[in-house]
């Protein structure tokens, strides 16, 4: 038998279950304070990296007369109906030898002939110079970096039909030519670099394209390059990217350049042609989805969904969401938005200062379909396009909308969770509760950030969304530059409504934040 | 398969850094990009984008030792370590010459890399090969955190195919472990293409 203490799993089970509290049914097991699970069950799930039992297996444990429902309930509200016990604990419980291995290790003294190829590089003591932490060269690697340099729209000067099918484009990812060119590493043309990356797209797991482009979407196109030819716009001098550690001595906030000086009717002739522009950016994936420019009042949508999706509803939930993007209460202007809803989810990015007429690109897809690729490509949208994300002096402010959200004590683990947050840096814990509606705003946001603009800003847009056919809200991911802001609903139950809101400085690890908020959101949940 | 070119006198190998999500590869990546000279290394492409860390692949071209009179240059690559980014994977593993898996040490991301490690094995197989027949090394990361599991654990769920290959310990962000996972994966693809020892190295 291998012994389990129950307070490592007692968070598993429904407590509403038992007649006794979890911490004095424990202390009444056969075995107090330890569940006993035969160590045969456990062999094979071990060599899977698991260790999970069935309710059937542990109740008799239990004294019956703490139970007070039946064992197939217990079971149907467990997690997956079976209680996940540590593994840490299980393993120790083993002998020595349980997991020694037969087989020998591989031979590998063909090796030693062979010096190691690489030796990392000590500097000397005069050149040495303060090691920037890896997520300090992480934040300087994002793909945003890279699109200073303008991207090449090759796309605008083929005819729709030359499309090529993802089978043709995928050898791209083989072998990258740059090493096979470059005859040194230290001065690879700049030329070259940006080819490998203007391939890279081939290998997302997106939908590839087939050849065929509405008529309309072609018909624009051409218009796009007569307009370009007749306007005679200089390409923007391309931006040598350098390598992150060259990066490092120059934030990039100092590097950007100012916005150009253009006429109105270069910017009229401008947003004229961005429907085109768009579509050409987004032909990778047209198959399924079409570009179209709408107006609502004095906003401009260029709105593309899937097929699953109707046009104008797509068109409506991301003008109820566009002053959201322009909102004063936000830290910086909004550079993009990626809302999910429970009946699908859309990037929302602006292509410029919204009130001052830019467009704002809709894309929006159904529910689970992956939307890397086209965050990615809208914010080249943007940087294509040469508008800039000034903020505007005309921004949307929203009314706090009174006092109604008032402040309350930060339960002990609310303030651990606040503690456990790396991905996000330091942030402060703060507790707001609707008066009217009991809604409650768990807020993590960096310090010198006010929760309570933030926190009626999220809570508008979980109006928006109750409001919009992307269904209620599921998470809010607002893009701020290098910065970001998370809203999360979180599942509090029997009626609750509570919002996760994290962030709003720079997020150094993507991965761990998705896994912090996860687990917040879980633990909020569960109380 | 490794690429020649004749006229440049110069070998190109590919190593891909296969795992989890969040296990470490980046953090691989971007230490030798760290510590290697500029003599040595190219720019380090990173795709990450998204909130949803979304890491299409990251790209980092090293050159090393000569053999043969050949320069020998190795192309880094990661993966997305995401479920449903498999055909991305697939992609970046085209043409592979080597692998180094990097496994999370932690309790509660071993369902994870064995998955992964599967994952891995199927995607292989699609080319036509396995980990029965390619070089690979395994990495055990993040070593400095507290719920980890002991190597003999993970040596059972990771390497014991008949074939078992060389394990590294490593904490990648601090360093530790990334040069002798790096070094040893070259060497076997070197071994495997300069068949008799590598006589001709210098």
């Amino acid at each position: 038998m291998v012994r389990i203490s129950f307070e490592r799993i007692a968070g598993q089970l429904p407590a509403d279950a038992f007649r006794l509290p979890l911490d004095r049914l424990g202390a009444n097991l056969l075995e107090p304070g330890h569940l006993l699970v035969p160590r045969r069950l456990l062999g094979p799930q071990l060599a899977e990296g698991r260790a999970r039992v069935q309710w059937s297996v542990v109740a008799e444990q239990f004294p019956r007369q703490a139970v007070a429902v039946s064992d197939a309930d217990i079971a149907a509200r467990l997690p997956e109906g079976v209680l996940t016990l540590p593994l840490d604990e299980v393993i120790r419980q083993l002998p020595g030898d349980a997991f020694a291995l037969s087989s020998p290790i591989v031979d590998v003294r063909g090796i030693e002939d062979f010096p190691p190829p690489f030796q990392p590089h000590v500097p000397p003591p005069s050149e040495e110079r303060p090691a920037a932490p890896v997520a300090e060269v992480a934040r300087s690697l994002t793909i945003e970096r890279f699109d200073v340099t303008r991207a090449p729209e090759p796309e605008l000067e083929e005819p729709a039909v030359s499309v090529e099918p993802a089978v043709e484009r995928e050898p791209v990812l083989e072998r990258t030519p740059l090493v096979e060119r470059a005859p040194s590493f230290e001065h690879a043309p700049v030329v070259e670099r940006e080819a490998a990356l203007e391939r890279e797209p081939a290998a997302e797991p997106e939908p590839e394209p087939e050849p065929v482009m509405s008529d309309t979407i072609v018909a624009a196109e051409r218009e796009v390059v007569v307009e370009n030819d007749v306007e005679g716009e200089p390409e923007p001098e391309r931006v040598r990217f350098a390598a992150a550690t060259e990066r490092e001595a120059v934030p990039v906030a100092e590097q950007e350049p100012e916005p150009p000086r253009v006429s109105a009717p270069f910017i009229e002739r401008r947003r004229r042609a961005e429907p085109s522009r768009v579509a050409a950016l987004l032909k990778p994936i047209l198959n399924a989805l079409e570009v179209q420019e709408r107006r609502v009042g004095r906003l401009t949508v260029l709105s593309v969904a899937s097929p699953e999706l109707a046009a104008d509803a797509v068109v409506e939930s991301a003008a109820m969401l566009a002053p959201l993007l322009d909102d004063r209460r936000l830290p910086a202007p909004a550079s993009q938005a990626t809302v999910r809803g429970a009946q699908g989810a859309i990037v929302l990015t602006p292509l410029g200062v919204l009130a001052e007429s830019a467009p704002l690109l809709a894309v929006a897809v159904a529910p689970g379909a992956p939307l890397a690729y086209l965050e990615r490509v809208a914010l080249r949208a943007v940087e294509a396009g040469a508008l800039n994300g000034r903020r505007s002096n005309s921004m949307n402010g929203y009314g706090d909308g009174g006092d109604d959200l008032r402040d309350t004590t930060v339960p002990s683990h609310v303030r651990t969770l606040g503690e456990s947050f790396r991905a996000f840096g330091k942030v402060v814990p703060t507790v707001l509760q609707d008066r009217s509606s009991s809604l409650i705003c768990y807020m993590f946001l960096a310090p010198g950030l006010a929760a309570r603009p933030l926190a009626h800003y999220a809570r508008a847009l979980r109006e928006a969304m109750r409001g919009s056919a992307l269904g209620p809200l599921e998470s809010f991911i607002l893009r701020m530059g290098e910065d970001r802001l998370v809203v999360r609903e979180v599942d509090a139950g029997r009626g609750a409504a509570a919002l996760l809101v994290a962030g709003g400085g720079p997020v150094d690890r993507l991965g761990l934040a998705r896994l912090e908020l996860e687990r917040a959101v879980t633990r909020l949940g569960a109380r | 398969m490794s690429i020649i070119n004749h006229a440049e006198k110069v070998i190109n190998f590919k190593v891909v850094y296969y795992g989890p999500g969040v296990a470490g590869k980046t953090a691989n990546l971007q230490y030798v990009h760290k510590s290697l000279p500029h003599t040595n290394k190219g720019n380090m492409v990173s795709l990450a984008t998204g909130d949803d860390r979304t890491i299409f692949f990251d790209f980092l071209p090293v050159s090393a030792l000569a053999v043969r009179g050949f320069e020998t240059r190795f192309q880094l690559y990661t993966v997305p370590g995401q479920v449903h980014y498999d055909m991305t994977r697939r992609l970046v593993l085209r043409g592979v010459d080597a692998v180094v898996f990097v496994a999370d040490s932690q309790y509660e991301r071993l369902p994870e890399n064995v998955e992964s490690l599967k994952n891995l094995d199927e995607n292989l197989q699609r080319y036509q090969s396995s980990l029965d027949e390619i070089p690979y090394v395994i990495q055990y990361n993040k070593r400095d955190l507290l719920n980890i599991a002991p190597i003999d654990y993970l040596e059972y769920l990771l390497n014991r195919r008949a074939r078992r290959v060389p394990f590294f310990e490593a904490v990648a962000v601090e360093g530790k472990g990334v040069f002798d996972t790096l070094n040893t994966v070259s060497r076997m693809v070197l071994a495997g293409e300069f068949g008799d020892g590598g006589k001709g190295a210098r």
